[in-house]
């Protein structure tokens, strides 16, 4: 018989809880892709986390990681979690307070049954890898929360692992520290070379980060599929809430943002400076027939690239200089009677600014 | 709430309260009053004094060691392990804090005695007797004190979050390691608080061990049993012993002081 190699995580878990709540998901990582699991707060995803790094055991299921079965409920094999090899950057990080940084990397570098003293020179390295070497001798107590999530993705490289698992790694950083923390996390999701998912709450992360984005709500699997795809075919509210908010990089200087489409955008905020992240919410986007007037707001020609309407509301796509999507309700939809041509408009306060 | 003063409490618990306070006070006062403080230091070499300080300080200190090595599993089951009956496992285990000392005592003896449940196989196999031994002593010593350190360390163990311990586990520590490296490390202070706590307890046992391994100066005569002794025909001697024991007993709470209270 010849085995078959299978590359990436698919795992199937099904963990019920006494309140009632049920866990029951399905979710494939291919090697060197990034899965974001996007959902809401208390919609399973960190009991997802844990199932697959073995810390909770499956009702029902199974997990596979790079063809070893880590959990087969029906056929009774589990395998323990030291040895799953599965990295994991947990929520809040849970530093070891009583160890230094250097004793944190240590402790996760013995996974190759190394000596206690072989981990601890070989942690010094590992920590200038990172460019960390100078909180080697801290306790977890005296670092910020950006060196935090830094030693705890260091500390979940360390081990070798064959996954990485990433429970919010930015929710713990303060605004300001986010986007420079979310540039240094892609670069090292693009050098490890096996299956990363990644778990947030916060679409932007989601979009910015994601090869595939898998949508949980209420312990199942609303949506998989691209970033694109998702934005698109949004199945479930909450999946077109999330999909439909409209996500713009761009660089910001005395309250204009230049973000690519020939004329910058107003924002509220004067003293945001360089590279910035904007977010404008569908429903903070109008769409007129003819230019508006009056009030101080972004306002610029476009045509309607495709809409839809479901219910009361229609989500409408617009085309060049700045793709958006916007969602206004189905009457005003029918009244404008949009062909073609068509004038958008964002108030800058409805415009979200976050450091780059 | 900064700034807001409780009113100080009306007359009449004001007066209990002191009353109170005397109770405390006064035995510690009358001690003191009586203590020969120029002969102090012969009191403490002579033979009774010597013999029972040596006698207290090794009995005492293997009584903590043995609540440690005993003490800290026991914790980490009631703590962790959920089976049927865990209340009434604690419920023993918590027992001799409530129970009067003597008849622990007793009920040792029924065990471990020469006649005893398990002491009289173990006596005609082996010709190894507990009782009225220093190895008596520390048996008793445990008993009494093992079950404070339990309490301390099973409360510190369901007080730690345990994703640290899951953590732990997940980054590649076997449960072992995972004991040893994580768990051990972040009780410390509480297993700290808790060895110090029945080491104290044990220092100042008498019921179950004037019962279990009696009385013998030189051999199983601790501190506590020298003052009762001593009381009778020595007094300075007596009250010199207390002071030691007033002493570590003072400076043991000192050394507790924010840990134990918190802790309950």
């Amino acid at each position: 018989m010849v085995a078959i190699l299978v590359s990436g995580l698919e795992a199937r878990v099904v963990v019920r809880r006494g309140s009632g709540f049920r866990l029951d998901a399905e979710i494939t990582v291919p090697d060197r892709t990034t899965v974001v699991l996007l959902g809401p707060n208390g919609a399973g995803k960190s009991t997802m986390v844990w199932a697959i790094a073995g810390a909770i055991p499956l009702d029902e299921g199974r997990i596979t990681l790079g063809g070893r079965v880590l959990d087969d409920r029906a056929a009774g094999i589990r395998v323990e979690p030291p040895n799953r090899r599965i990295g994991a950057v947990f929520q809040d990080v849970l530093l070891f307070p009583h160890l230094t940084v250097a004793g944190n990397v240590a402790y996760a570098l013995r996974r190759g049954c190394r000596s206690e003293r072989r981990a601890r020179a070989a942690a010094g390295d590992w920590l200038e890898h990172f460019g960390l070497e100078r909180l080697a001798h801290l306790h977890p107590a005296r670092l910020s929360g950006g060196e935090a999530q830094q030693v705890g993705l260091a500390r979940a490289l360390a081990g070798e692992p064959d996954l990485l698992l990433l429970d919010e790694p930015l929710s713990a950083l303060d605004v300001a520290a986010r986007g420079h923390f979310r540039r240094m996390l892609a670069g090292h999701l693009a050098g490890f070379e096996g299956p990363r998912l990644l778990i947030t709450h916060d679409p932007a992360e989601a979009f910015l980060l994601a090869d595939r984005v898998v949508v949980l709500e209420d312990g199942a699997v609303t949506h998989a599929g691209s970033p694109d795809d998702l934005r698109r075919h949004p199945e479930t509210a909450y999946a077109a809430d999330l999909a439909g908010v409209n996500l713009l990089t761009g660089t910001a200087r005395s309250g204009l943002v230049d973000v690519g489409a020939g004329f910058p955008l107003r924002i509220a905020d004067d003293d945001a400076d360089g590279p910035v992240l904007l977010t404008i919410h569908p429903r903070a986007i109008s769409i007129h027939a003819r230019p508006p007037e009056g009030s101080p707001r972004n306002v610029w020609r476009t045509a309607v690239r495709s809409a839809e309407t479901a219910g009361e509301h229609a989500r409408v796509q617009v085309g060049d200089p700045l793709p958006l999507t916007a969602e206004i309700t189905a009457g005003a939809f029918r009244e404008l009677g949009i062909t073609g041509e068509c004038w958008v408009a964002v108030e800058a306060a409805e415009i979200t600014v976050r450091p780059g | 709430m900064t700034g807001l003063r409780p009113d100080r409490p009306p007359g009449a618990v004001m007066a209990a309260a002191l009353l109170g306070l005397a109770l405390f006070a006064a035995p510690l006062v009358g001690l003191l009053a009586r203590t020969p403080w120029s002969r102090i230091g012969s009191v403490l070499t002579g033979p009774v004094a010597t013999d029972a300080l040596r006698i207290s300080l090794l009995t005492s200190l293997a009584a903590a060691a043995v609540a440690t090595a005993l003490g800290i599993p026991l914790a980490w089951v009631l703590a962790r392990w959920e089976f049927p009956g865990r209340s009434l496992v604690r419920g023993l285990v918590l027992l001799p804090m409530v129970l009067p000392p003597v008849v622990g005592g007793a009920a040792l003896l029924y065990a471990f005695g020469r006649r005893g449940l398990i002491g009289e196989p173990v006596y005609d196999a082996t010709g190894l007797l507990l009782p009225f031994s220093g190895w008596g002593v520390v048996v008793a010593n445990a008993f009494v004190a093992t079950p404070f350190l339990v309490v301390t360390v099973e409360a510190a163990l369901r007080n730690l979050d345990p994703r640290f311990e899951a953590a732990g586990s997940v980054l590649g520590g076997g449960r072992w390691r995972v004991f040893r490296r994580i768990t051990l490390p972040m009780i410390g202070p509480s297993v700290g608080a808790g060895v110090l706590l029945a080491w104290a307890r044990a220092l100042g046992e008498f019921g179950a061990t004037v019962t279990f391994a009696g009385n013998l100066q030189g051999r199983t005569q601790t501190m506590p049993l020298a003052v009762f002794v001593a009381l009778e025909q020595d007094r300075d001697t007596a009250i010199a012993l207390s002071l030691v024991l007033v002493a570590v007993s003072l400076a043991v709470l000192v050394v507790l002081r924010d840990r134990w209270w918190r802790s309950w």
